[in-house]
């Protein structure tokens, strides 16, 4: 019979043992706020047309789809950095005036909705950033997804292109350089 | 031993300590690079702890995850997780699920579909569990509304509505193939297989077969509820176009049920009880189309068809039902704040019965029926971001009760971002079943000595119509608490017209043999209703959370007749669940329900159900990615416990304890 103090100690051992958290080295952070960090340092080394955004404007418009938790990522990148850096979130809840926006950050969207949304705004200079591969095989231009615990970045060049925008060649040597498979999603060679 | 003590503490305080330590030390995130950041290591935590929806409406969502965690083999079991569902098993094969109250094997104020086909049956209004199923891994989410529906889902949606989703073909490439066994569930086992038939088509094809043993009476009998199902089915979707997408799914099942009996029956000109094995089966099936076209972000329309055949055949009765159902659904949105969906509805039953014994006949023994209905809702965006109002109402004509209205007003404020405050005042109504207008039915007898026996026989009444709710709803949900969120709803359910027994003039034809009291449905019965439900999910891991959910509930009845015809769902219900993932590969599942004393509808009179503990620990190990080994113990803390009675003539039957085992194989 082992007595009360005893088992806990076994407990503890048995945490600490199996709880993969401990030996971990490198930095850790949530899904959300790492998809948001990226998406503002990706807009850093994008160029927009000098008359939608001059390169050395005041403002980014950042504009976010999704739940309260990829909102409130992006709000705390806004307060943490609102004096270095000139970004502004909007939160778009119904999907209505999309052109005032230059990156459009999409997340929990339907297949179907996204698609449109995407269609929709094809040839405007906006920057769209999405998650998981299907976001940019239906045409938007970059995509972050988990694999192995690491973020993986996708981008499709052509729908770049048509939008008029580019992005620095030291953060496409990173990415994996995806095309549309649809035919029905039109690529400007 | 004190010495052991303090090691004991120091150990306690430097774990967590030794856990902040790991996230010291490092570059503040902000000025990470972006290769740096594709180097971070990204926890992926259930969002659950912290989503917030943006509906004024108490809605819950049961993923995927959960279900597979917990190891529901059914779906009701599934429906455990979501606070304020009253889920009882009456049997092996039979369940009484409700919401609010009004708990019973056809539970008539509850809403069942499955992938947008309505599951409530005409002929006793409630759902059939036994023949509501899918491969459970199959299913996307589970959703769960509380309170009114009608204006969206129409009639019968009056406590609540179950909106069962199951993945689209794509998401389900490959094969799937599970199977295990143990002391209750005995045997079973599904594969599903799904490929990709062009760039913008998939589907998927499934077969699955459960065998379940018998239950326990009072005294550890065996009581004779075994069941044994076989099901299969097909999904197909299609993005035809960019705009266009097309879903065709249909499935098929069979259902063999034992059970004991216990009829009465009047032989030689005296009433009796028959007490026999019945044995039962059903089968049935369904195909459905659903288009759907998009015309921008904002605006698309879904059409929708479906046909359904079931049937059931015991020692009483067969039932036969065909259903033609159609549906168009329009969204739009108007000058950047209003967003309108409208819609229209019609639906053909028809119906055929077949009672073999004299205590039950059915006139006519076939009817049609039909059922027209459109709606509107419009969406306004009072403050943009902030506050919206949802104006609605359905307007519905259907052959049993004739024209029904069910308006609904709600509104929602995100006054914060971590907050969401909203009301709503909704009217819904639960159609008459075809059981109440045409059934009469010998209900049972009693014997006082010296006098005829008394047979009292229920008569069904064309005339009885439509119950009534107006239901006020108010709701708060925040996530301010980093790690743990809350959602609190509160109502208050104003029922009228409910259905009630009228005994009639005594009917002496058969004195002095015995006497027949004859009981006519009417309107008469009066509840109102008030209740909390609270649901909280605490992570403080990614690999650790908890779920506990509690919800209180109280009725008032009009009389001590409409208290005993309608019974009394627990007042208190209490679950708490632990989801521990020590290792990524190993999960660990603990959940514990309490479940308040209830009285239940008996065929005779009410019977009261005794509070109960429940206990289910599921413990999984995927040995590689694609290859899961689990083991589930369900019911831990007793041998057998009653949750529920049959009210028909069905004898009362305890549930066991069982445990099973189960592999689960992608390939």
């Amino acid at each position: 019979m082992l007595k009360s103090s005893q088992k806990l100690n076994y407990c503890l051992v048995v945490l600490l043992f199996f709880s993969n958290i401990g030996g971990v080295s490198a930095q850790v952070l949530d899904k959300p706020a790492v998809f948001a960090l990226l998406t503002f340092n990706i807009a850093r080394f994008t160029r927009w047309p000098p008359l939608v955004l001059p390169a050395i404007s005041k403002n980014i418009q950042i504009c976010v789809v999704g739940d309260n938790i990829i909102r409130d990522a992006f709000y705390a990148l806004e307060r943490e950095s609102k004096r270095k850096r000139n970004i502004q979130i909007r939160y778009l809840s119904r999907l209505r005036k999309i052109q005032q926006c230059h990156v459009l950050y999409i997340s929990g969207l339907k297949q179907d909705i996204l698609r449109q949304v995407l269609n929709q705004i094809k040839k405007q200079p906006i920057l769209t950033v999405g998650e998981g591969r299907e976001f940019v095989q239906n045409g938007g231009m970059v995509a972050f997804e988990v694999y192995n615990k690491k973020t993986k970045l996708m981008i499709n060049l052509s729908a770049l292109k048509q939008a008029g925008l580019s992005i620095n060649a030291r953060i496409l040597k990173l990415a994996e350089i995806v095309t549309s498979p649809f035919p029905n999603v039109k690529t400007v060679e | 031993m004190k010495r052991k003590i303090n090691f004991n503490l120091s150990v306690a305080i430097v774990f967590p300590a030794f856990l902040s330590a790991v996230y010291a030390n490092e570059k503040p995130a902000s000025e990470l690079s972006v290769e740096e950041l594709l180097n971070v290591e990204v926890t992926t935590v259930s969002k659950k702890a912290q989503s917030l929806n943006d509906a004024a409406a108490a809605i819950f969502v049961i993923s995927q995850d959960d279900i597979r965690r917990i190891g529901a083999r059914s779906i009701p079991e599934a429906l455990r997780l979501a606070p304020g569902v009253d889920v009882a098993r009456i049997n092996s094969h039979q369940w009484a699920v409700s919401i609010r109250g009004f708990n019973n094997r056809m539970s008539n104020k509850l809403l069942v579909l499955i992938d947008g086909r309505n599951l409530y049956t005409r002929a006793f209004s409630g759902t059939y569990w036994e023949q509501t199923d899918v491969v459970m891994a199959d299913i996307e989410r589970i959703e769960v509304i509380r309170g009114p529906g009608a204006t969206l889902w129409g009639a019968n949606a009056v406590n609540g509505v179950i909106n069962i989703i199951t993945k689209q073909a794509d998401k389900t490439q490959g094969g799937l193939l599970t199977a295990g066994g143990g002391t209750e569930q005995i045997g079973f086992g599904s594969l599903r297989y799904g490929g990709k038939i062009n760039q913008s088509t998939a589907a998927r094809a499934y077969i699955k077969g459960d065998v379940r043993d018998e239950n326990s009476l009072k005294n550890g009998q065996d009581a004779g509820d075994s069941w044994q199902k076989m099901q299969t089915g097909f999904r197909l979707d299609s993005d035809y176009t960019n705009q266009d997408s097309v879903t065709v799914q249909g499935d098929a099942f069979y259902n063999w049920m034992r059970d004991n009996m216990a009829l009465p029956i009047i032989q030689n000109t005296q009433p009796q009880i028959l007490a026999l094995q019945d044995q039962a089966n059903s089968f049935g099936g369904n195909v459905l189309f659903r288009q759907k076209h998009i015309f921008s972000p904002t605006s698309s329309y879904q059409f929708q068809a479906y046909y359904d055949f079931y049937q059931i055949k015991n020692i009483q009765r067969l039932e036969n039902r065909h259903t033609i159902d159609l549906d168009f659904q329009h969204r739009f949105s108007v000058l950047d704040w209003h967003d309108i969906v409208w819609g229209a509805h019609y639906r053909f039953r028809h119906d055929q019965f077949n009672f073999y014994s004299g205590f039950a006949q059915i006139y006519p023994d076939q009817r049609n029926d039909q059922l027209v209905s459109g709606f509107v809702q419009d969406e306004i965006t009072l403050i943009e971001n902030e506050l919206w109002l949802t104006l609605g109402s359905k307007f519905e004509h259907n052959d049993y009760s004739g024209f029904e209205v069910q308006p609904s007003a709600r509104i929602l404020w995100a006054f914060h971002s971590k907050h969401r405050l909203w009301a709503a005042i909704s009217r819904a109504v639960r159609t008459p079943s075809r059981a109440e207008h045409d059934l009469s039915l010998t209900a049972g007898s009693t014997n006082v000595d010296g006098l005829p026996p008394l047979v009292v026989r229920i008569e069904g009444n064309r005339d009885f119509g439509s119950e009534h709710v107006l239901s006020y709803e108010i709701g708060y949900r925040t996530t301010a608490i980093k790690h743990f969120s809350f959602d609190l709803t509160a109502f208050y359910n104003d029922y009228s017209r409910l259905r009630s027994a009228r005994p009639l003039a005594l009917d002496p034809s058969n004195a002095p043999n015995y006497i027949v009291q004859p009981l006519v449905f009417v309107n008469e019965h009066s509840v109102h209703s008030y209740g909390l439900e609270l649901a909280t999910v605490w992570q403080p891991f990614s690999w650790w959370r908890w779920d506990a959910h509690y919800s209180w509930l109280k009725m008032d009845y009009s009389s001590q007749e409409a208290k005993e015809e309608i019974g009394q769902s627990p007042q208190h219900r209490f679950f708490v669940r632990s989801a521990l993932s020590l290792r990524e590969d190993v999960d660990l599942d603990i959940m514990y329900r309490y479940v308040d004393r209830s009285i239940a509808i008996g065929v005779w009179r009410p019977v009261t159900i005794k509070d109960y503990m429940s206990l289910d620990i599921r413990a999984a190990w995927r040995i590689q990615k694609d290859f899961e080994l689990s083991v589930t113990g369900q019911n831990l803390l007793q041998s057998h416990h009653q949750e529920y009675v049959n009210p028909a003539f069905i004898q009362p039957v305890e549930i066991d304890r069982g445990v099973y085992g189960k592999f689960s194989w992608q390939f």
